[in-house]
């Protein structure tokens, strides 16, 4: 049987989710977009919110499906699409944003259940410099939320960027996952 | 008057297991450093509080005894089975680990040293194959 496996970038609109799932992706990403509602329709008045799929084709045939999904509450139902055989989430915050750290801030209490149990990592995207100041800003609010993971800065167009976060990710999934039936993560 | 570590007749079996201890612990701040150390028939769990901001500059293999305590205290024997590290390449991480104020470190009787996971291997192979398919060898 081929085995495929899922990884979900989860962010606000323009923290890099297509970006990353664009650069890994052997066939053409699929989005598909949701009209804003509520106050981002007062900020963009057209479609902002996305779903991205992409495929990405590994030796032996396995794949990796990969999924962008916003951080937002009200479309955290999406996350059952992707939950079963999920090996890890990337959070993805936007630092040439005025409000990354209240989107991450969102994103962590939408999925804080999830946060507790999977391999995940924060990928600061979009910094001018190291971003010193909003990681630590970050890991301020990691520890508010009583959650722990790695924060990196990144440039989701690079993927040497991209392979870093993945490699910070499978760390965390070989030594850290306590998910000892591995049925669990098969697609 | 009697030595640190030495034992008089008749033996008093408190004597015994008090000498034994210290010899342990002697032992294990020889091999572990003083931090992850055990002392008196106790040994430390230790629980990440934070993972370090800096951790990209620590060693890859501190990684691995990072993402060890992400979930439930370890000791070092527990983090060593899940690594493969040796007990003392991890008692040096624990102290790198601890200065920057990202460690907890709680107190637990002794239990057996668990046998080595190796279900690793398996994320290995497909982190390899991910990263060759990103171009990366």
């Amino acid at each position: 049987m081929v085995e495929s496996y899922k990884v979900v970038f989860i962010g606000e609109p323009g923290a890099g989710k297509t970006t990353c799932v664009a650069a890994l992706s052997d066939i053409e990403p699929i989005t598909t977009e949701v009209p804003a509602s509520g106050e981002l329709a007062l900020m963009k008045d057209t479609t902002t919110v996305a779903f991205d799929y992409g495929e990405m084709a590994l030796e032996g045939g396995e794949r990796l499906l990969l999924y962008g999904l916003p951080g937002q509450e009200r479309f955290s139902f999406m996350f059952e699409v992707v939950r079963h055989g999920l090996l890890g989430i990337i959070v993805l915050v936007d630092a040439s944003s005025a409000h990354a750290l209240d989107g991450l801030r969102e994103t962590l209490k939408t999925y804080a259940k999830e946060l507790e149990h999977l391999p995940w990592l924060i990928a600061v995207n979009k910094a001018r410099d190291s971003a010193d100041s909003l990681r630590r800003a970050c890991q301020t609010l990691l520890f508010q939320s009583r959650l722990i993971a790695p924060i990196v800065t990144v440039d989701a167009r690079k993927r040497e960027s991209i392979a870093h976060m993945f490699e910070i990710l499978f760390t965390l999934l070989e030594y850290g996952d306590e998910r000892s039936r591995e049925q669990e993560l098969l697609a | 008057m009697h030595g640190a570590g030495t034992l008089h007749l008749p033996w008093r079996v408190s004597e015994v297991l008090a000498v034994l201890s210290e010899a342990g612990s002697e032992a294990d701040a020889g091999r572990l450093g003083d931090y992850a150390s055990a002392q008196m028939g106790v040994e430390w769990s230790f629980r990440l509080r934070a993972w370090p901001l800096n951790f990209e500059r620590l060693p890859k293999a501190c990684w691995s005894v990072l993402a060890t305590m992400l979930r439930k205290p370890l000791t070092v024997a527990q983090i060593a089975a899940r690594t493969g590290l040796e007990e003392m390449e991890i008692g040096g991480y624990l102290e790198l680990i601890a200065a920057d104020g990202a460690l907890d470190r709680f107190a637990a009787p002794r239990t057996p040293a668990p046998a080595p996971r190796s279900e690793g291997s398996r994320w290995r192979s497909l982190a390899g194959r991910i990263g060759r398919a990103l171009g990366f060898s």
